[in-house]
């Protein structure tokens, strides 16, 4: 790690400063020595890429892009030092040069005009804002699911990406796998017949991936990490272990729990086999079993919400129900299609062997989730999970979520996108944000 | 119909979430305990008294008289001396049911730096128009942080009535103010709120600008969103002909396609021209939106002058578009030094193209290599046009043997039917790649007519992977016509006097599962023939039912040959793992009996693998049993597994 790379504020400062009144900051056109390592695509031909977040899930989004031939990663940004340490490290042996950049502030990497597109790997508070800064200073992103926060983050991501013509695609990568995409074809070309029900299991409980239950008393934040800039967007809370890295998806200020985490897959898959990419329920209802034991770790361990769409299609998903199978299950009026990760069955069986002629719907075969976004960012084209999918498919969790914590069957009008009639549930379709932060 | 499990949830989550708000109707006193606790509330304390709050003021919000007399008690709690934890989360609750009756004590804790938060928050969720004056009063009041907060939850409100005193904020000095400023301006977009941002733009600069531009778009947005076309037309051809940065000429374009539709026809035809990378990107989206031979013309006319990943662009657009008019520029670009251009061009080749590119698909599909060659032939797997089957037989044997594989892999794709008897002669072609793509295309286009035809390759087979395939496409054409076939394959075991064939045969019985292939297959366990023998336990280890369970126990404990002892184990582990109603002790106490005559540790992972299927506390004993010894790290996972999903 060298120190003398990483931005402070005052730099920060003076570099978008220079950047928006027209100076370039840095090269416009990256010197072809600044790569590194030859490789087989011309450096003016490869996407530049900047990192934000680059601890868990966006480290290893960071090593997905670093194998694409496609793409040169130019710069990390994390607010934890030690993940940006390692995020760099990771980057320059691979490239076998000292060139990438680190940033502890993420407005400074996007004010570099020479960045094409950025990948983010965030917590679920912090999803909404450098998404939409990122848009409007003309980047691409590959963002993590859920697609935000909560619905009007989300939405207001979609926006900022539709108006400034971006390019964005959700980490919801089972749709980049042959199993989930076989198992969606399969319903939407008519083999089961009519749907008429979806079950949709997901985790239950709360998965303590860092090993740190139980350590919530408050103490000073560690150095290397910018406690305040964590907490960013969300109410102010006290540092503590088990509030951050890894298990911040446990409380309710900054993500939405086991339900919210897997919608963006099971949820996600369930929709693209209905088709429902750009559409979404009429009423969502839901039950949702809460700790009491300790404020921190807040969301729901036992949850299932009851969904149901036009065309009489209702949908089931649930975490700690037996009755539900993990995975995607659609169930028609002739047969069922069922869908996991490195699973696939079906009744009949023989759906298994099926093959769709050239009349019928052929899904999108991806190269890899981060190899068709920078495809796409190339083509202009339109990603497998792209925003909207995203928002529709968190869209159930969200209502889900609304639904758990006012006891009340939430009715939704998915064009016009309000909830009708129950003003009080629709305050939580948003979340007010704390100081200086906003979309 | 309802499931009966899933109504009782529904049951119980009406028990949960209504009967509290019955019985608490005239109880509101039932809470004093708890909100005396809250009211001491430090973090990390026992949070059971908020939980308790909370699910009153749930149950409460279908009971209006009751919310009224619970928000009364709220406010009154926020004027006590409660902890700032405590008042945090009445706050919270406030945020949820709070009127304007809340809204006093509210804009009381608003100018506090230690409740400024939490009040705001609140505020900003209430809908009465007396939260709107309380923020905008807020504002000469508090300062810093707490100010850009006040901003944001006004604009979030998209209160008209702050823009007076927030456009002199955004023109202020103080960069935190004058951002959360410019961006409620946006938010609001009302005409006050556009003609103060167009004020603004003509001086700002610096960090700002980017800012005040990006609210001036959604300003216009939401002029375009209320019907004020023209207004929002002429501020986006402002923006699109000013010297402004290529990413607010891209929303502005945006805009005036979106508003004026065909009739931006020109100045996107000037952006395609003349644009920025990534102005020119945007305006091909945007023109191959608008449906029109002109606009056609325009896109394929520019082609020529784009640099590669333009014209990447460019194609994929038009192929998205669905012209049919884009087939020529396609085959030229076809040539085109860069690849990716030759790839896009591949892949629109499947979406628009005709039976005329058959043979060049398949020919670059047989001469090119990665990329090329996946799009090529995905692309002659999905081209639509009438014809393009017809065109693939006629052109079977029209180019080289390299040509000839695509195209006999293109009749299995497609499952084309008609391609079966021709495949049924390439399949006997002297190049052997040829053959053995012949054969394998037959799985999907043989038809049960074709069965004997298939034994009889089958009987001429003269490798293992040859009889595989054959086998294959048998299994597949039996089942794919209902097992209308399942008598000739029957017949033809008993009259093959070819032991290979006649193993083949025995692994496709197996494999169709039918009633008549079980007795063959037993019968064929005890034939004098080991080959015979080792096909049979194969087809029996094939079958799709659990009902040759105990044939393959039997052939795993009293086999003379030890390869076909093991593998009757493992086909009879393999059928305790297929579905059935036993119950998890039955399918437990025969993964005993197998594990009884497991020697080697492959099958005792098999069975510690399959164990947690059928958790229970007999899977459990079994899994411990097994915990000392070389497959210990499997049996300590299985014993986790098991317990996890312990009933």
């Amino acid at each position: 790690m060298k120190k003398k790379k990483t931005s402070n504020r005052r730099q920060f400062l003076r570099c978008s400063a220079a950047a928006a009144v027209g100076g370039l900051a840095f090269p416009a056109i990256v010197p072809a020595a600044v790569f590194g390592k030859a490789g087989k695509v011309a450096p003016s031909n490869r996407v530049t890429l900047g990192c934000i977040g680059v601890g868990w899930q966006g480290g290893s989004n960071l090593k997905d892009f670093l194998e694409d031939e496609n793409v040169q990663v130019v710069a990390v940004c994390d607010i934890d030092g030690d993940h940006l340490n390692e995020a760099k490290q990771t980057v320059d042996t691979k490239y076998g040069n000292n060139s990438c950049v680190t940033y502890h502030f993420y407005e400074e990497l996007i004010a570099r005009t020479d960045i094409d597109a950025l990948s983010l790997g965030l917590p679920d508070h912090w999803h909404s804002i450098p998404a939409i800064a990122g848009a409007k200073s003309g980047k691409d992103v590959f963002g993590e699911k859920p697609l935000a926060h909560n619905w009007a983050e989300g939405r207001a991501i979609c926006d900022a990406m539709k108006r400034y013509g971006r390019v964005w695609q959700t980490g919801s990568w089972q749709r980049s796998l042959a199993n989930f995409r076989f198992g969606a074809e399969l319903v939407l070309n008519g083999r089961i017949g009519k749907v008429h029900t979806v079950e949709v299991g997901l985790p239950e409980g709360h998965t303590d991936f860092a090993g740190t239950a139980g350590l919530e008393d408050p103490i000073p934040p560690p150095k290397t990490l910018d406690y305040d800039r964590w907490l960013g967007p969300a109410p102010y809370a006290p540092y503590c272990i088990a509030r951050v890295h890894k298990n911040w998806r446990w409380n309710l200020d900054y993500a939405g729990g086991q339900l919210m985490d897997w919608v963006g897959h099971h949820v996600d898959i369930a929709h693209w086999g209905l088709g429902f990419d750009n559409t979404g329920p009429y009423e969502v209802e839901g039950y949702g079993e809460y700790p009491n034991r300790g404020r921190l770790w807040n969301t729901a361990t036992k949850y299932r919400v009851t969904v149901k769409y036009p065309k009489d299609i209702t949908m089931v998903v649930a975490g700690g129900y037996e009755d539900i199978q993990s995975g995607t299950k659609w169930i028609g009026d002739l047969g069922w299609v069922w869908v996991n990760r490195g699973a696939l069955d079906a009744n009949p069986r023989s759906l298994l062997r099926e093959k769709f002629g050239p009349d019928e719907i052929h899904l999108y075969r991806s190269p890899g989730h981060a190899r068709e976004f920078i495809q796409c960012v190339k083509s202009r084209g339109q990603t497998l999970a792209h925003c909207e999918a995203g928002l529709r498919s968190a869209t159930p969790g969200f209502l889900g979520q609304i639904a758990m914590i006012t006891g009340r069957k939430i009715r939704w009008d998915a064009e016009k996108e309000v909830i009708l009639e129950d003003p009080g549930a629709s305050r939580l379709l948003s979340r007010p944000m704390r100081a200086p932060w906003h979309t | 119909m309802m499931r009966p499990i899933f109504t009782t949830v529904i049951i119980l989550t009406c028990l949960i979430a209504f009967a509290p708000a019955q019985s608490q109707v005239a109880n509101l006193s039932q809470i004093e305990p708890a909100l005396a606790k809250v009211a001491s509330y430090e973090y990390g304390q026992d949070f059971k008294p908020l939980a308790e709050v909370t699910e009153f003021v749930r149950a409460t919000k279908s009971n209006a008289e009751l919310l009224a007399r619970l928000e009364e008690r709220l406010i009154g709690f926020l004027g006590s001396k409660a902890t700032i934890e405590g008042r945090k989360f009445v706050c919270e609750q406030l945020s949820l049911i709070g009127t304007k009756a809340s809204v006093p004590v509210l804009t009381r804790m608003l100018a506090e730096t230690e409740t400024g938060d939490m009040a705001r928050y609140a505020l900003e969720r209430i809908p009465a128009p007396e939260a709107g004056e309380a923020l905008r009063t807020a504002l000469a009041k508090v300062n810093g942080k707490q100010k850009a907060g006040v901003i944001t939850s006004l604009g979030q409100r998209r209160d008209s009535q702050a823009v007076p005193l927030l456009a002199p904020l955004a023109a202020g000095d103080d960069p935190t103010i004058a951002v959360a400023a410019v961006n409620a301006l946006g938010r609001i977009g009302d005409p006050a709120a556009l003609k103060a941002l167009t004020d603004l733009r003509k001086t700002a600069a610096g960090p700002i600008r980017a800012q005040v531009l990006d609210a001036l778009v959604r300003c216009l947005e939401q002029h375009a969103l209320k019907g004020d076309k023209q207004q929002a037309l002429a501020g986006y051809k402002e923006l699109y002909s000013s010297n402004e940065a290529a990413i607010v000429k891209v929303a502005a374009l945006r805009g005036l396609a979106g508003l004026d539709g065909a009739g931006a026809v020109p100045v996107l035809g000037q952006a395609l021209e003349k644009g920025e990378d990534q102005v020119r990107a945007i305006a091909i989206q945007l023109l191959a939106a608008i449906p029109s031979a002109e606009v056609t013309n325009l896109l394929t006319g520019s082609y020529a002058k784009l640099p590669a990943p333009g014209r990447v662009q460019l194609l994929t657009a038009l192929v998205s578009r669905g012209d049919s008019a884009t087939a020529s520029l396609l085959a030229s670009a076809l040539k085109d030094d860069a690849i990716e251009v030759r790839v896009a061009a591949l892949e629109g080749m499947g979406k628009l193209g005709d039976a005329s590119q058959v043979l060049p698909l398949a020919k670059i599909a047989a001469d090119s290599e990665g990329a090329e060659r996946g799009a090529a032939r995905l692309s002659l797997y999905r081209l639509k046009a009438e014809g393009v089957d017809k065109a693939i037989l006629d052109n079977l044997d029209s180019g080289s043997a390299r040509v000839k594989i695509e195209l006999v892999r293109a009749t299995g794709e497609r499952r084309i039917e008609a391609a079966a008897d021709a495949l049924l002669k390439t399949a006997k072609d002297s190049n052997p790649e040829v053959r053995r793509e012949s054969r394998r295309a037959l799985r999907e286009t043989a038809q049960t007519s074709h069965i004997p035809a298939l034994l009889q390759l089958l009987d001429q087979s003269k490798s293992a992977s040859e009889r595989a395939d054959i086998e294959m496409a048998l299994v597949s054409t039996v089942r794919r016509y209902e097992m209308a076939g399942v008598d000739p394959v029957v017949s033809a075991l008993g009259s093959s006097a070819n032991i290979d064939t006649k193993a083949s045969l025995l692994i496709v019985l197996g494999r169709l599962g039918q009633p008549q292939g079980l007795q063959l297959l037993r019968a064929a366990l005890k034939d004098d023939q080991t080959t015979v023998q080792r096909a049979a336990i194969l087809g029996l280890t094939e079958w799709p039912t659990p009902e040759p369970l105990d044939d393959l126990l039997q052939a795993a404990r009293t086999s003379t040959v030890r390869s076909h002892q093991v593998l009757a184990l493992r086909g009879y582990l393999r059928l305790v793992g297929v579905r059935s109603r036993r119950s998890r002790a039955e399918s437990v106490k025969l993964l005993e009996d197998g594990l009884k005559l497991a020697q080697q540790d492959d099958e005792k992972k098999a069975i510690l693998s399959l164990l947690p299927r059928f958790a229970s506390p007999q899977a459990l004993k079994v899994a411990e049993s097994l915990q000392e010894g070389s497959v210990a790290e499997e049996a300590k996972q299985a014993i986790e597994r098991i317990k996890r999903s312990m009933p």
